[in-house]
Protein backbone atom coordinates (compact mmCIF):
# COMPACT_ATOMS: atom_id res chain seq x y z
CA UNK A 1 0.00 0.00 0.00
CA UNK A 2 1.32 3.44 -0.92
CA UNK A 3 1.48 5.73 2.07
CA UNK A 4 0.93 9.47 2.38
CA UNK A 5 4.68 9.86 2.71
CA UNK A 6 7.61 8.32 4.51
CA UNK A 7 9.70 9.08 7.56
CA UNK A 8 13.22 8.39 6.32
CA UNK A 9 15.36 9.67 9.18
CA UNK A 10 15.16 10.34 12.93
CA UNK A 11 17.50 11.93 15.46
CA UNK A 12 17.58 13.21 19.02
CA UNK A 13 19.95 15.21 21.20
CA UNK A 14 20.46 16.52 24.70
CA UNK A 15 17.99 14.26 26.52
CA UNK A 16 18.97 15.01 30.12
CA UNK A 17 17.82 16.73 33.29
CA UNK A 18 20.29 19.50 32.66
CA UNK A 19 22.08 19.75 29.33
CA UNK A 20 23.39 23.24 30.08
CA UNK A 21 23.08 24.01 26.37
CA UNK A 22 20.90 26.42 24.40
CA UNK A 23 17.86 24.76 22.78
CA UNK A 24 18.94 25.88 19.31
CA UNK A 25 22.16 23.84 19.67
CA UNK A 26 20.13 20.78 20.65
CA UNK A 27 17.80 21.41 17.68
CA UNK A 28 20.70 21.58 15.26
CA UNK A 29 22.32 18.43 16.64
CA UNK A 30 19.07 16.44 16.39
CA UNK A 31 18.46 17.80 12.88
CA UNK A 32 21.91 16.77 11.67
CA UNK A 33 21.46 13.29 13.13
CA UNK A 34 18.11 12.87 11.39
CA UNK A 35 19.49 14.08 8.05
CA UNK A 36 22.45 11.68 8.29
CA UNK A 37 20.07 8.88 9.33
CA UNK A 38 18.11 9.50 6.13
CA UNK A 39 21.31 9.27 4.08
CA UNK A 40 20.97 12.92 3.05
CA UNK A 41 23.00 16.13 3.26
CA UNK A 42 21.68 19.28 4.94
CA UNK A 43 21.51 20.96 1.53
CA UNK A 44 18.90 18.38 0.45
CA UNK A 45 16.40 19.83 2.94
CA UNK A 46 13.97 22.34 1.43
CA UNK A 47 11.20 22.32 4.05
CA UNK A 48 11.39 22.92 7.80
CA UNK A 49 8.70 22.74 10.49
CA UNK A 50 9.43 23.94 14.02
CA UNK A 51 6.96 24.50 16.82
CA UNK A 52 7.84 27.16 19.33
CA UNK A 53 10.19 25.42 21.70
CA UNK A 54 10.49 26.93 25.15
CA UNK A 55 13.69 28.90 24.77
CA UNK A 56 14.10 28.31 21.04
CA UNK A 57 13.66 32.04 20.87
CA UNK A 58 13.04 34.55 19.56
CA UNK A 59 10.23 32.12 18.87
CA UNK A 60 8.22 34.51 16.74
CA UNK A 61 9.87 32.87 13.70
CA UNK A 62 11.26 29.61 15.10
CA UNK A 63 11.56 27.78 11.78
CA UNK A 64 13.35 30.68 10.12
CA UNK A 65 15.65 30.95 13.11
CA UNK A 66 16.64 27.30 12.82
CA UNK A 67 16.91 27.51 9.01
CA UNK A 68 19.27 30.45 9.46
CA UNK A 69 21.33 28.49 12.00
CA UNK A 70 21.55 25.48 9.67
CA UNK A 71 22.10 27.56 6.53
CA UNK A 72 18.95 26.28 4.81
CA UNK A 73 16.85 27.91 2.11
CA UNK A 74 13.21 26.81 2.34
CA UNK A 75 10.40 26.57 -0.19
CA UNK A 76 7.99 25.51 2.56
CA UNK A 77 7.71 26.04 6.30
CA UNK A 78 5.21 25.38 9.09
CA UNK A 79 5.12 26.63 12.67
CA UNK A 80 1.77 25.11 13.65
CA UNK A 81 1.55 25.53 17.40
CA UNK A 82 -1.03 23.28 19.06
CA UNK A 83 0.77 22.14 22.21
CA UNK A 84 2.67 18.88 22.68
CA UNK A 85 1.11 17.28 19.61
CA UNK A 86 2.55 20.00 17.32
CA UNK A 87 5.41 17.91 15.84
CA UNK A 88 2.95 15.12 14.91
CA UNK A 89 0.63 17.58 13.20
CA UNK A 90 3.61 19.09 11.39
CA UNK A 91 4.63 15.63 10.09
CA UNK A 92 1.13 15.24 8.62
CA UNK A 93 1.30 18.71 7.08
CA UNK A 94 4.78 17.99 5.69
CA UNK A 95 3.58 14.84 3.92
CA UNK A 96 0.75 16.84 2.34
CA UNK A 97 3.10 19.63 1.24
CA UNK A 98 5.43 17.08 -0.39
CA UNK A 99 2.47 15.45 -2.18
CA UNK A 100 1.46 18.90 -3.44
CA UNK A 101 4.94 19.44 -4.89
CA UNK A 102 5.81 22.33 -2.58
CA UNK A 103 8.99 20.71 -1.31
CA UNK A 104 10.77 17.35 -1.39
CA UNK A 105 12.50 16.74 1.92
CA UNK A 106 11.21 18.21 5.17
CA UNK A 107 12.80 18.36 8.61
CA UNK A 108 10.41 18.49 11.57
CA UNK A 109 12.29 19.59 14.68
CA UNK A 110 11.47 20.27 18.31
CA UNK A 111 13.93 21.33 21.01
CA UNK A 112 13.80 22.71 24.52
CA UNK A 113 16.21 23.38 27.36
CA UNK A 114 13.35 24.03 29.79
CA UNK A 115 14.97 22.07 32.61
CA UNK A 116 18.26 23.94 32.30
CA UNK A 117 16.32 27.18 32.22
CA UNK A 118 14.05 26.17 35.13
CA UNK A 119 10.95 27.30 33.23
CA UNK A 120 8.54 24.70 34.57
CA UNK A 121 7.45 23.29 37.91
CA UNK A 122 4.85 20.75 39.00
CA UNK A 123 2.83 23.58 40.53
CA UNK A 124 2.31 24.81 37.01
CA UNK A 125 3.77 27.52 34.93
CA UNK A 126 2.61 31.05 35.50
CA UNK A 127 0.42 31.88 32.55
CA UNK A 128 0.22 35.39 31.17
CA UNK A 129 -2.16 37.36 33.42
CA UNK A 130 -3.17 39.85 30.73
CA UNK A 131 -4.38 37.11 28.43
CA UNK A 132 -8.17 37.51 28.17
CA UNK A 133 -9.25 33.85 28.01
CA UNK A 134 -6.58 32.51 30.34
CA UNK A 135 -7.32 35.07 33.04
CA UNK A 136 -10.77 33.52 33.56
CA UNK A 137 -9.23 30.08 34.07
CA UNK A 138 -6.49 31.36 36.25
CA UNK A 139 -8.63 33.33 38.68
CA UNK A 140 -9.66 30.06 40.35
CA UNK A 141 -6.06 29.17 41.19
CA UNK A 142 -6.18 25.96 39.13
CA UNK A 143 -2.57 25.19 38.11
CA UNK A 144 -1.81 24.43 34.47
CA UNK A 145 -1.33 22.02 32.85
CA UNK A 146 -1.79 19.62 35.79
CA UNK A 147 -5.14 21.06 36.93
CA UNK A 148 -7.30 19.98 33.97
CA UNK A 149 -5.68 16.52 34.14
CA UNK A 150 -6.49 16.29 37.85
CA UNK A 151 -10.12 17.27 37.17
CA UNK A 152 -10.32 14.61 34.45
CA UNK A 153 -8.84 11.99 36.79
CA UNK A 154 -11.22 12.88 39.63
CA UNK A 155 -14.18 12.70 37.25
CA UNK A 156 -12.99 9.36 35.79
CA UNK A 157 -12.76 7.89 39.31
CA UNK A 158 -16.20 9.21 40.23
CA UNK A 159 -17.88 8.12 37.00
CA UNK A 160 -16.24 4.72 36.55
CA UNK A 161 -14.78 3.77 39.92
CA UNK A 162 -11.22 3.79 38.64
CA UNK A 163 -8.48 3.93 41.27
CA UNK A 164 -5.21 5.60 42.21
CA UNK A 165 -3.57 2.21 41.70
CA UNK A 166 -4.74 2.24 38.07
CA UNK A 167 -3.23 5.70 37.58
CA UNK A 168 0.05 4.47 39.08
CA UNK A 169 -0.06 1.44 36.78
CA UNK A 170 0.50 3.75 33.81
CA UNK A 171 3.69 5.06 35.41
CA UNK A 172 4.71 1.50 36.37
CA UNK A 173 4.28 0.34 32.75
CA UNK A 174 6.40 3.26 31.50
CA UNK A 175 9.08 2.60 34.13
CA UNK A 176 9.26 -1.08 33.18
CA UNK A 177 9.94 -0.12 29.56
CA UNK A 178 12.37 2.63 30.60
CA UNK A 179 14.48 0.02 32.40
CA UNK A 180 15.17 -1.44 28.92
CA UNK A 181 16.08 1.94 27.38
CA UNK A 182 19.60 3.27 28.07
CA UNK A 183 18.42 6.79 27.10
CA UNK A 184 15.57 6.90 29.65
CA UNK A 185 16.06 9.40 32.47
CA UNK A 186 13.99 7.47 35.07
CA UNK A 187 14.68 3.76 34.50
CA UNK A 188 14.07 2.53 38.05
CA UNK A 189 11.05 0.29 38.78
CA UNK A 190 8.13 1.94 40.58
CA UNK A 191 6.67 -0.08 43.46
CA UNK A 192 3.04 0.21 44.47
CA UNK A 193 4.16 1.40 47.92
CA UNK A 194 6.40 4.12 46.47
CA UNK A 195 3.58 5.30 44.20
CA UNK A 196 1.10 5.43 47.07
CA UNK A 197 3.44 7.54 49.22
CA UNK A 198 4.41 9.95 46.46
CA UNK A 199 3.54 13.57 47.35
CA UNK A 200 0.08 14.76 46.30
CA UNK A 201 0.39 17.65 43.83
CA UNK A 202 -3.15 18.21 42.59
CA UNK A 203 -5.54 15.51 43.82
CA UNK A 204 -5.80 12.75 42.79
CA UNK A 205 -2.52 13.24 40.89
CA UNK A 206 0.71 12.60 42.77
CA UNK A 207 4.24 13.41 41.73
CA UNK A 208 4.64 9.95 40.14
CA UNK A 209 1.62 10.72 37.94
CA UNK A 210 3.43 13.69 36.37
CA UNK A 211 5.78 13.63 33.40
CA UNK A 212 9.44 14.46 33.83
CA UNK A 213 10.74 17.98 33.25
CA UNK A 214 13.83 17.66 31.07
CA UNK A 215 15.83 19.08 28.19
CA UNK A 216 15.89 17.40 24.82
CA UNK A 217 15.46 17.66 21.07
CA UNK A 218 13.97 15.41 18.42
CA UNK A 219 13.96 15.57 14.64
CA UNK A 220 12.29 13.69 11.81
CA UNK A 221 12.89 13.72 8.03
CA UNK A 222 9.77 13.35 5.87
CA UNK A 223 9.98 12.45 2.16
CA UNK A 224 7.63 11.21 -0.53
CA UNK A 225 6.28 7.68 -0.21
CA UNK A 226 8.20 6.48 -3.25
CA UNK A 227 11.50 8.08 -2.22
CA UNK A 228 13.04 4.63 -2.08
CA UNK A 229 14.86 5.22 1.20
CA UNK A 230 16.09 1.82 2.40
CA UNK A 231 14.98 2.41 5.99
CA UNK A 232 11.89 4.46 5.35
CA UNK A 233 8.78 4.01 7.47
CA UNK A 234 5.50 4.60 5.70
CA UNK A 235 2.99 7.18 6.92
CA UNK A 236 -0.26 5.28 6.30
CA UNK A 237 -2.79 7.49 8.03
CA UNK A 238 -3.04 10.91 9.63
CA UNK A 239 -5.87 12.90 11.20
CA UNK A 240 -6.02 15.98 13.41
CA UNK A 241 -8.81 17.59 15.43
CA UNK A 242 -8.71 20.87 17.31
CA UNK A 243 -11.72 21.51 19.49
CA UNK A 244 -11.04 23.69 22.49
CA UNK A 245 -8.44 26.10 23.75
CA UNK A 246 -9.89 26.53 27.21
CA UNK A 247 -11.03 23.94 29.73
CA UNK A 248 -14.09 26.21 30.13
CA UNK A 249 -15.11 25.15 26.61
CA UNK A 250 -14.82 21.37 27.02
CA UNK A 251 -18.02 19.39 26.57
CA UNK A 252 -16.80 16.34 28.49
CA UNK A 253 -13.24 15.86 29.71
CA UNK A 254 -13.43 12.10 29.16
CA UNK A 255 -14.37 12.32 25.47
CA UNK A 256 -11.48 13.84 23.53
CA UNK A 257 -10.92 14.42 19.83
CA UNK A 258 -9.14 11.05 19.72
CA UNK A 259 -12.61 9.49 19.36
CA UNK A 260 -12.56 10.90 15.83
CA UNK A 261 -8.86 11.10 14.86
CA UNK A 262 -8.17 7.46 15.73
CA UNK A 263 -10.85 5.91 13.49
CA UNK A 264 -10.19 8.49 10.74
CA UNK A 265 -6.45 7.74 10.58
CA UNK A 266 -7.03 3.96 10.77
CA UNK A 267 -9.60 4.15 7.96
CA UNK A 268 -7.12 6.04 5.78
CA UNK A 269 -4.47 3.44 6.57
CA UNK A 270 -6.83 0.57 5.75
CA UNK A 271 -6.23 -0.87 9.22
CA UNK A 272 -8.17 -1.81 12.31
CA UNK A 273 -7.19 -1.74 15.97
CA UNK A 274 -6.37 -5.46 15.68
CA UNK A 275 -3.47 -4.61 13.35
CA UNK A 276 -1.77 -2.32 15.87
CA UNK A 277 1.35 -3.92 17.34
CA UNK A 278 2.68 -0.81 19.08
CA UNK A 279 0.89 2.10 20.75
CA UNK A 280 2.71 5.37 21.35
CA UNK A 281 0.37 7.57 23.36
CA UNK A 282 0.87 10.97 24.95
CA UNK A 283 1.33 10.65 28.70
CA UNK A 284 1.97 14.07 30.22
CA UNK A 285 -0.03 12.79 33.21
CA UNK A 286 -1.15 9.22 33.96
CA UNK A 287 -4.85 9.94 33.38
CA UNK A 288 -4.27 10.99 29.77
CA UNK A 289 -3.31 7.57 28.32
CA UNK A 290 -6.15 5.98 30.30
CA UNK A 291 -8.70 8.23 28.61
CA UNK A 292 -7.00 8.00 25.21
CA UNK A 293 -6.95 4.18 25.08
CA UNK A 294 -10.69 4.32 25.80
CA UNK A 295 -11.33 7.00 23.17
CA UNK A 296 -9.27 5.08 20.59
CA UNK A 297 -11.18 1.87 21.33
CA UNK A 298 -8.39 -0.21 22.88
CA UNK A 299 -10.51 -0.36 26.06
CA UNK A 300 -14.20 0.09 26.87
CA UNK A 301 -15.16 3.48 28.35
CA UNK A 302 -14.06 3.45 31.98
CA UNK A 303 -11.74 0.45 31.55
CA UNK A 304 -8.56 2.21 30.37
CA UNK A 305 -6.97 1.92 33.79
CA UNK A 306 -7.64 -1.82 33.84
CA UNK A 307 -5.68 -2.25 30.58
CA UNK A 308 -2.60 -0.79 32.30
CA UNK A 309 -3.19 -2.40 35.71
CA UNK A 310 -3.45 -5.88 34.14
CA UNK A 311 -0.05 -5.45 32.50
CA UNK A 312 -1.21 -5.52 28.86
CA UNK A 313 0.82 -2.39 27.99
CA UNK A 314 4.03 -3.43 29.79
CA UNK A 315 6.92 -5.56 28.42
CA UNK A 316 5.45 -8.91 27.35
CA UNK A 317 1.91 -7.53 27.16
CA UNK A 318 -0.43 -7.79 24.17
CA UNK A 319 -0.40 -4.01 23.49
CA UNK A 320 3.18 -2.74 23.97
CA UNK A 321 2.79 0.95 24.84
CA UNK A 322 5.33 3.77 25.11
CA UNK A 323 8.24 1.36 24.80
CA UNK A 324 10.86 4.09 25.29
CA UNK A 325 9.38 4.85 28.72
CA UNK A 326 7.06 7.68 27.71
CA UNK A 327 7.00 11.17 29.10
CA UNK A 328 6.75 9.74 32.60
CA UNK A 329 10.08 7.86 32.50
CA UNK A 330 11.99 8.59 29.24
CA UNK A 331 12.10 12.39 29.08
CA UNK A 332 9.70 15.32 28.66
CA UNK A 333 11.15 18.53 27.23
CA UNK A 334 7.69 19.92 26.45
CA UNK A 335 6.31 18.86 23.09
CA UNK A 336 6.74 15.12 23.65
CA UNK A 337 4.92 14.24 20.42
CA UNK A 338 8.15 14.09 18.42
CA UNK A 339 9.61 11.46 20.79
CA UNK A 340 6.50 9.29 20.42
CA UNK A 341 7.20 9.24 16.68
CA UNK A 342 10.94 8.60 17.05
CA UNK A 343 10.30 5.45 19.08
CA UNK A 344 7.61 4.22 16.68
CA UNK A 345 10.01 4.60 13.74
CA UNK A 346 12.84 2.83 15.58
CA UNK A 347 10.52 0.00 16.65
CA UNK A 348 9.12 -0.51 13.14
CA UNK A 349 12.70 -0.61 11.84
CA UNK A 350 13.65 -3.17 14.51
CA UNK A 351 16.41 -1.04 16.03
CA UNK A 352 15.43 -0.84 19.70
CA UNK A 353 17.56 -3.59 21.26
CA UNK A 354 16.37 -5.02 24.58
CA UNK A 355 12.97 -3.36 24.31
CA UNK A 356 12.31 -4.40 20.72
CA UNK A 357 8.73 -5.53 20.16
CA UNK A 358 8.85 -8.85 18.23
CA UNK A 359 6.29 -7.86 15.61
CA UNK A 360 5.51 -4.12 15.69
CA UNK A 361 3.57 -4.49 12.38
CA UNK A 362 1.66 -1.24 12.44
CA UNK A 363 2.26 1.50 15.03
CA UNK A 364 -0.36 3.99 16.18
CA UNK A 365 0.91 7.31 17.53
CA UNK A 366 -1.61 9.40 19.48
CA UNK A 367 -0.62 12.93 20.38
CA UNK A 368 -2.47 15.37 22.58
CA UNK A 369 -1.85 19.05 23.03
CA UNK A 370 -2.95 22.06 24.97
CA UNK A 371 -3.88 22.83 28.53
CA UNK A 372 -7.55 21.94 28.10
CA UNK A 373 -6.92 18.20 28.62
CA UNK A 374 -5.88 17.52 25.05
CA UNK A 375 -7.96 20.08 23.18
CA UNK A 376 -5.85 19.28 20.12
CA UNK A 377 -5.51 15.64 19.06
CA UNK A 378 -3.69 13.93 16.19
CA UNK A 379 -3.25 10.30 15.17
CA UNK A 380 -0.44 9.00 12.98
CA UNK A 381 -0.40 5.42 11.66
CA UNK A 382 3.06 4.16 10.70
CA UNK A 383 4.14 0.87 9.09
CA UNK A 384 7.14 -0.69 7.37
CA UNK A 385 7.37 0.45 3.73
CA UNK B 1 -7.87 33.83 51.69
CA UNK B 2 -8.51 37.36 52.91
CA UNK B 3 -12.16 38.03 52.03
CA UNK B 4 -15.23 39.74 53.46
CA UNK B 5 -17.10 36.49 52.80
CA UNK B 6 -19.83 38.19 50.76
CA UNK B 7 -20.94 36.14 47.76
CA UNK B 8 -21.49 38.58 44.90
CA UNK B 9 -22.85 38.02 41.37
CA UNK B 10 -20.53 36.76 38.64
CA UNK B 11 -20.36 38.96 35.56
CA UNK B 12 -21.00 36.54 32.71
CA UNK B 13 -21.70 37.74 29.16
CA UNK B 14 -25.22 37.37 27.71
CA UNK B 15 -26.28 37.67 24.09
CA UNK B 16 -28.59 40.65 23.52
CA UNK B 17 -30.27 38.67 20.70
CA UNK B 18 -30.84 35.05 21.75
CA UNK B 19 -30.04 35.32 25.46
CA UNK B 20 -27.33 32.67 25.46
CA UNK B 21 -24.67 33.00 28.18
CA UNK B 22 -20.93 32.96 27.63
CA UNK B 23 -18.05 32.22 30.02
CA UNK B 24 -15.26 33.23 29.59
CA UNK B 25 -17.06 36.40 28.42
CA UNK B 26 -17.15 36.66 24.62
CA UNK B 27 -17.99 39.96 22.95
CA UNK B 28 -19.91 38.13 20.21
CA UNK B 29 -22.45 35.32 20.57
CA UNK B 30 -21.07 32.22 18.84
CA UNK B 31 -24.62 30.86 18.39
CA UNK B 32 -26.29 33.80 16.59
CA UNK B 33 -23.59 36.39 15.96
CA UNK B 34 -25.22 39.19 17.96
CA UNK B 35 -23.21 41.18 20.47
CA UNK B 36 -23.25 40.41 24.18
CA UNK B 37 -23.64 42.54 27.29
CA UNK B 38 -22.36 41.96 30.83
CA UNK B 39 -24.95 40.10 32.91
CA UNK B 40 -24.09 39.95 36.62
CA UNK B 41 -25.95 37.03 38.19
CA UNK B 42 -25.79 34.14 40.58
CA UNK B 43 -25.58 30.75 38.88
CA UNK B 44 -26.68 27.28 39.86
CA UNK B 45 -25.31 24.04 38.54
CA UNK B 46 -23.57 20.76 39.35
CA UNK B 47 -19.97 20.07 40.26
CA UNK B 48 -18.61 18.20 37.21
CA UNK B 49 -15.29 17.58 38.89
CA UNK B 50 -13.35 18.69 41.95
CA UNK B 51 -9.63 18.76 42.75
CA UNK B 52 -7.60 19.81 45.77
CA UNK B 53 -4.52 21.83 44.87
CA UNK B 54 -1.51 21.11 47.08
CA UNK B 55 1.23 22.56 44.88
CA UNK B 56 0.12 25.89 43.44
CA UNK B 57 1.84 28.41 41.23
CA UNK B 58 3.69 31.24 42.97
CA UNK B 59 0.70 33.57 42.96
CA UNK B 60 -1.50 31.13 44.90
CA UNK B 61 1.12 29.15 46.85
CA UNK B 62 0.34 30.81 50.20
CA UNK B 63 -3.32 29.73 49.94
CA UNK B 64 -2.62 26.00 49.31
CA UNK B 65 -4.08 23.54 49.88
CA UNK B 66 -7.38 24.69 48.41
CA UNK B 67 -10.19 23.16 46.37
CA UNK B 68 -11.21 24.03 42.81
CA UNK B 69 -14.35 22.78 41.04
CA UNK B 70 -15.36 22.72 37.40
CA UNK B 71 -19.06 23.57 37.52
CA UNK B 72 -21.64 22.78 34.83
CA UNK B 73 -24.11 25.65 35.17
CA UNK B 74 -27.78 25.42 34.24
CA UNK B 75 -27.13 28.60 32.20
CA UNK B 76 -25.26 26.36 29.74
CA UNK B 77 -21.74 27.44 30.66
CA UNK B 78 -18.81 25.95 32.59
CA UNK B 79 -17.05 27.87 35.34
CA UNK B 80 -13.87 27.07 37.30
CA UNK B 81 -14.49 28.09 40.90
CA UNK B 82 -13.00 27.90 44.35
CA UNK B 83 -15.04 26.00 46.93
CA UNK B 84 -15.21 26.05 50.74
CA UNK B 85 -13.69 22.53 50.67
CA UNK B 86 -15.32 19.10 50.83
CA UNK B 87 -17.49 19.64 47.74
CA UNK B 88 -18.52 16.37 46.12
CA UNK B 89 -18.72 15.68 42.39
CA UNK B 90 -22.36 15.71 41.28
CA UNK B 91 -23.40 18.07 44.10
CA UNK B 92 -25.87 20.85 43.30
CA UNK B 93 -24.09 24.15 43.78
CA UNK B 94 -24.68 27.89 43.85
CA UNK B 95 -22.02 30.03 42.25
CA UNK B 96 -21.04 33.67 42.61
CA UNK B 97 -17.80 35.50 43.29
CA UNK B 98 -15.73 36.45 46.31
CA UNK B 99 -13.50 39.48 46.47
CA UNK B 100 -10.14 38.46 47.84
CA UNK B 101 -7.53 40.86 49.21
CA UNK B 102 -6.53 43.60 46.82
CA UNK B 103 -7.20 41.60 43.68
CA UNK B 104 -9.05 43.51 41.02
CA UNK B 105 -10.76 40.37 39.68
CA UNK B 106 -13.05 38.58 42.12
CA UNK B 107 -12.69 34.79 42.32
CA UNK B 108 -15.59 32.58 41.16
CA UNK B 109 -16.79 30.66 44.21
CA UNK B 110 -19.15 27.68 44.37
CA UNK B 111 -20.70 26.04 47.41
CA UNK B 112 -23.11 23.15 47.81
CA UNK B 113 -26.71 24.36 47.87
CA UNK B 114 -27.29 22.31 51.03
CA UNK B 115 -24.26 23.87 52.76
CA UNK B 116 -25.86 25.56 55.80
CA UNK B 117 -22.97 28.01 56.12
CA UNK B 118 -24.26 29.79 53.05
CA UNK B 119 -28.00 29.77 53.78
CA UNK B 120 -28.16 33.57 53.65
CA UNK B 121 -26.75 33.73 50.15
CA UNK B 122 -29.63 31.72 48.66
CA UNK B 123 -32.38 34.22 49.23
CA UNK B 124 -30.15 37.06 48.13
CA UNK B 125 -29.24 35.24 44.94
CA UNK B 126 -32.85 34.43 44.08
CA UNK B 127 -33.92 38.03 44.63
CA UNK B 128 -31.01 39.29 42.53
CA UNK B 129 -31.66 36.99 39.58
CA UNK B 130 -35.38 37.82 39.62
Amino acid sequence: MKGLGAITGVGDAGISFRSGRPAIDLAAEAALEAVADAGLQLGDIDGLAVGKGGDLVPADRPSVELADYLGLTLTWTDTTLVGGVSPIVQIGHAAEAISAGRCRRVLVVYASAQATNRERSLGGQVRRPNHHVVSFERSSGLPFPIGPNALAAARHMWQYGSTSEQLSAVAQSDRAWAALNPAALRPTPLSTEEAASSPMICAPLRKVDCCLISDGAGAVVVEAAAAGAPRGVSIRGFAELHRQYSILSTADLLTTGACWTGPAALRQAGCTLADIGLLQVYDAFTILPIVLVENLGFAEPGCGGVLFAEGHTAPGGRLPTNTQGGGLAHCHPGFYGVFLVLEAVRQVRGETGARQVPDPRVALVQGAGGGAFGGSQATLVLAAE
Amino acid sequence: MSTDGMLRPIEVARCVGCGRYSWYPRAICTACGESTAPSPRYLTGQAYSVTEVFSASTEFAAQAPYEVALVDCTAGIRVLARTPGGLRIGADVMLGTLSVGERSNPIPFAHAIDDRRYADSHGKAIRHND
